[in-house]
């Protein structure tokens, strides 16, 4: 891992294209990373990041360019080349194996074995420093199950550095982090530039390239609008080169707040594995009111969505609507009451890729467009082209099937379909999860426009931006549980972060 | 050559069986002249046999019916995500109640004798498939093996009944009583054995696609096929459509077996429909469970079963070759899918690249 001084660029890009059968999805790209620096990678959904990052990893051959490492040039025919030239990639979903322990996770093809037998204590004891040096904190004899999802990310950074990387790729983070994890991957950003390692960090996140970033690069449909110091730029200037044109914050407005819509009360359910993971939940949603419920993914809060949409029984505890009693009530039953649902899974709860989109367009109203059992086609088409137009999704025709939609499309959709009529209460679980900045913006103006309207809405989201920008009243969940309600204009986003984190584990944490 | 969006979705699928079709016939030629005939020969005795004269033709369509109802009975499941292979039983079900029916009602007037052996042999059946409906919404049992073991039950039933209490005492081999001639289905062409089953299919191959394409029941069904979650999430009683679903399905296929007793043999003996339920599978799928792709591919598999025969004399070969070129055709009829897949597969890796 020696590093040549003299060199001043440990990884450039020169002139980079990549086009793929009706795109261009790296157009003639220069882009160069410095020994010692944190590079951010900016860019919508579709502007050509990965496929760039691809390429400097081996998964891609580009038609056109050349790469140089430390100043010499190289080709890579697989990633297999690219992780002996010292990159290393951390990918948004982790690839391990549950069963196997830290150890045997990070040493899963790099295993030094001496006559076919791999040497395990060894490996630990290099696990063990590379964690203490970079402060890295994990057990190396923990299971792969055991572990959160902060940790599993460090397990996967450990195998980086274990294959002695010393330029790393990180494919969006922080998307599964609590404000606090992330804030520790920042510091260990810092101390890998301190040692003279290259780090490239792709996302979405305006505020966290701000805040970690050396330099930050801009792509925009292929095309790399520009590179800057961090410093010499702010969050709205990204944001605009991001999306080429200038963007308006929705602003939230204030609506009267009148009748309850929603209450919940004392509300417990079971997950499939028996598990108890709603304890006690109780709320209340005003008309024209947005809840917001954050916490880190797998604390409850699909399965709360799901009880209240009658997708899951409730093992004890009330649900009402309007005052109407409708606990345990079969679904169609709940959407009769003017209840909209945005479900977390777009694929396969939200939608029917194998049905058109006009089929997906009348699912859970299907009956309203028939007499008799018999579909009126007419009354159905008009229906649809109406609002396909109005909510903008983008597709061939009507009648082509929702597969081949992309993921903002899709949620226009489903958007399309639960917002375009009239709503009482809408149940909205990670809204933007995944869409890039206009479709983000989109669905938030849609669900403002809801609640101007009159909705109440429950909004689940992981994103503590979206939450505070949008919500009324926050509440956090924890182990299946609401551990804190505060109005959105008392709260504070450590105070949130620290709850989502679950306020024991802290404490903990702070005696250490 | 870009087809426009809707025939796309409505023919896209049948190249996929063109080429399985193209398979079958290419490892069956290879097999055919491994065993040291003329491929070509066979084949043209294949063809002859099959609709060389208006007998054969006749025949051809005769078990063309049997085939269609069972696959039509197969595809009515699938949509609902319920793999009925207990089609092969169902028919002899179906068969056995026309038997009942046909036997016992014999002072009514065939008008009326008639709709009341397919009402028995439809419901009955539709019932009895509906058991397996119920265990698999309520309980979660899967429906492959239920009904899979479902075909032994009501093969020793039918055994016994051929063998004891039906047994026609004149006749010297274990068959069943003959029907009432009131029973019988009316014969399309004179002098052949072509009788109203086909017609009977044909019309509800439309009915079952307009079911599935026009009627709110059938998108429901069609939900719950595709997507458990996503059907639950439409508000869609999921339990509900999966027994109407299995009743339709049951019942269909018992329809195949009403038509061999009514209209072809008029009794019923043993091994009388073996093989014609996992036909009727293979020509679901290589009808790519459209109720009107069935159509075809059910004649295509009636030309096999009627035209392979002749194949024995026209190129001398034995028993065995024909009856694993059959074979062939049905391994080969289920690969549609699978290069339909691989299509898919490559135009997602494609889509993904993008990225």
């Amino acid at each position: 891992m020696s590093l040549r001084p003299q060199e001043r660029y440990k990884v450039e890009l020169r002139n980079i294209a990549k086009r793929f059968p009706g795109v261009v999805a790296n157009d003639h790209i220069n882009f160069e990373v410095e020994a010692g620096e944190v590079h951010g990678l900016l860019g919508e959904n579709g502007a050509g990041k990965t496929t760039l990052m691809n390429i400097l990893y081996g998964l891609y051959q580009p038609d056109e360019g050349e790469i140089y490492l430390r100043g010499e040039k190289v080709k890579m025919r697989s990633c297999r080349d690219a992780i002996n030239l010292g990159i290393g990639m951390v990918h948004q979903l982790f690839m391990l194996i549950p069963t196997f322990t830290v150890t045997e996770s990070v040493i899963l093809g790099a295993e030094d074995a001496t006559r076919g037998f791999v040497n395990i204590p060894q490996a630990e004891k290099k696990i063990k420093e590379l964690s203490e040096r970079y402060g890295l904190e994990i057990n190396p004899r923990s299971k792969i199950w055991q572990l959160s999802v902060g940790e599993r990310q460090r397990v996967e950074i450990l195998k980086q550095l274990y294959r002695s990387a010393d330029i790393f790729i990180f494919d969006e983070p922080t998307s599964t982090l609590t404000p606090k994890e992330a804030r520790s991957l920042f510091s260990f950003f810092r101390s890998l530039a301190r040692e003279g390692h290259s780090v490239i960090f792709i996302t979405h996140k305006l505020g966290e390239a701000m805040e970690v970033c050396d330099r930050i690069t801009v792509l925009r449909r292929g095309k790399l609008i520009m590179t800057v110091k961090a410093e010499r730029t702010n969050e709205r200037e990204l944001a605009n080169m991001m999306v080429g044109k200038d963007l308006v914050a929705p602003i939230r407005p204030e609506v009267e707040v009148k009748e309850v819509v929603l209450e919940v009360k004392g509300l417990h359910a079971f997950n499939e594995d028996g598990n108890l993971v709603l304890k006690n939940v109780s709320f209340s949603i005003r008309k024209g009111e947005i809840f917001g419920i954050a916490g880190v993914a797998g604390n409850g809060q699909s399965e709360l969505a799901e009880a209240i949409t009658g997708l899951r029984k409730c093992s004890e505890g009330e649900v009402f609507i309007k005052g109407k009693n409708v606990t345990n009530a079969p679904p169609q039953r709940i959407r009769q009451q003017k209840v909209g649902y945005i479900p977390e899974e777009r694929v396969t709860r939200g939608s029917i890729p194998d049905f058109t989109v006009a089929e997906n367009i009348i699912l859970g109203y299907q009956a309203d467009f028939a007499r008799r059992g018999i579909f009126d086609s007419t009354l159905m088409d008009q229906y649809v082209e109406k609002v396909v137009e109005e909510y903008d999704v983008k597709t061939p025709s009507i009648d082509s099937p929702a597969r081949f939609l992309s993921g903002g499309n899709l949620q226009r959709l489903i958007l399309a379909r639960e917002l375009s009529r009239e709503v009482q209460l809408l149940i909205s679980e990670m809204p933007t999860r995944g869409l890039d900045i206009g479709a983000t913006e989109y669905v938030r103006r849609k669900l403002l426009e809801a609640k101007k309207m009159g909705a109440a809405i429950l909004l689940i989201s992981e994103d503590l931006d979206e939450i505070f920008d949008l919500s009324d009243r926050i509440g956090v969940m924890y182990k299946g549980q609401i551990v804190g309600v505060v109005p959105t204009s008392e709260a504070n986003i450590e105070e949130i972060g620290l709850l989502m984190a679950g306020a024991k584990v802290d404490v903990k944490g702070e005696a250490k | 050559m870009k087809l426009p969006e809707r025939w796309k979705r409505y023919f896209g699928g049948f190249y996929g069986s063109a080429w399985s079709v193209i398979l079958g016939f290419a490892i069956g030629a290879i097999m055919i002249a491994a065993s040291g005939a003329d491929p070509i020969a066979a084949y043209s005795a294949l063809i002859d046999g099959a609709f060389g004269s208006p007998y054969k033709l006749s025949e051809t369509l005769a078990k063309t019916s049997p085939f269609l109802f069972s696959a039509l009975g197969f595809v009515a499941g699938y949509k609902a995500g319920f793999w009925n292979v207990g089609t092969e039983g169902q028919i002899l079900l179906g068969a056995i109640f026309a038997i009942w029916g046909g036997v016992n009602f014999g002072y009514l007037p065939p008008i009326l004798h008639i709709p009341l052996v397919c009402l028995l042999g439809f419901v009955a059946t539709g019932l009895w498939c509906m058991i397996f409906g119920v265990l698999k919404a309520k309980f979660g049992i899967n429906e492959i093996i239920t009904t899979l073991m479902s075909n032994y039950m009501v093969f020793w039933l039918a055994h016994y009944l051929v063998h004891w209490p039906w047994d026609d005492p004149y006749v010297h081999r274990p068959q069943t009583v003959p029907i009432a001639a009131s029973a019988f289905f009316p014969v399309l062409i004179p002098n052949t054995k072509l009788h109203l089953g086909i017609v009977l299919g044909v019309i509800c191959a439309f009915l079952l696609y307009l079911f599935f394409k026009k009627t709110v029941l059938g998108y429901n069904i069609r939900s719950v096929g595709l997507s458990l979650d996503a059907a639950k999430y439409g508000g869609i009683n999921v339990v509900k459509m999966i027994l109407i679903a299995t009743f339709i399905s049951g019942g269909l296929s018992g329809m195949a077996g009403v038509g061999e007793v009514s209209g072809y043999h008029h009794f019923l003996e043993d091994y009388m429909t073996e093989g014609y339920g996992f036909v009727g599978i293979a020509a679901a799928m290589l009808g790519r469970n459209n109720p009107l792709g069935v159509i075809l591919s059910s004649l295509f598999f009636g030309f096999l079963w009627g035209g392979s025969q002749y194949m024995v004399r026209g190129a001398e070969l034995p028993v065995g070759v024909i009856k694993t070129f059959v074979g062939i055709m049905i391994l080969t009829s289920l690969t549609g899918p699978i290069i339909e897949m691989l299509k898919r597969g490559l135009y997602r890796l494609r889509r993904k690249q993008t990225g």
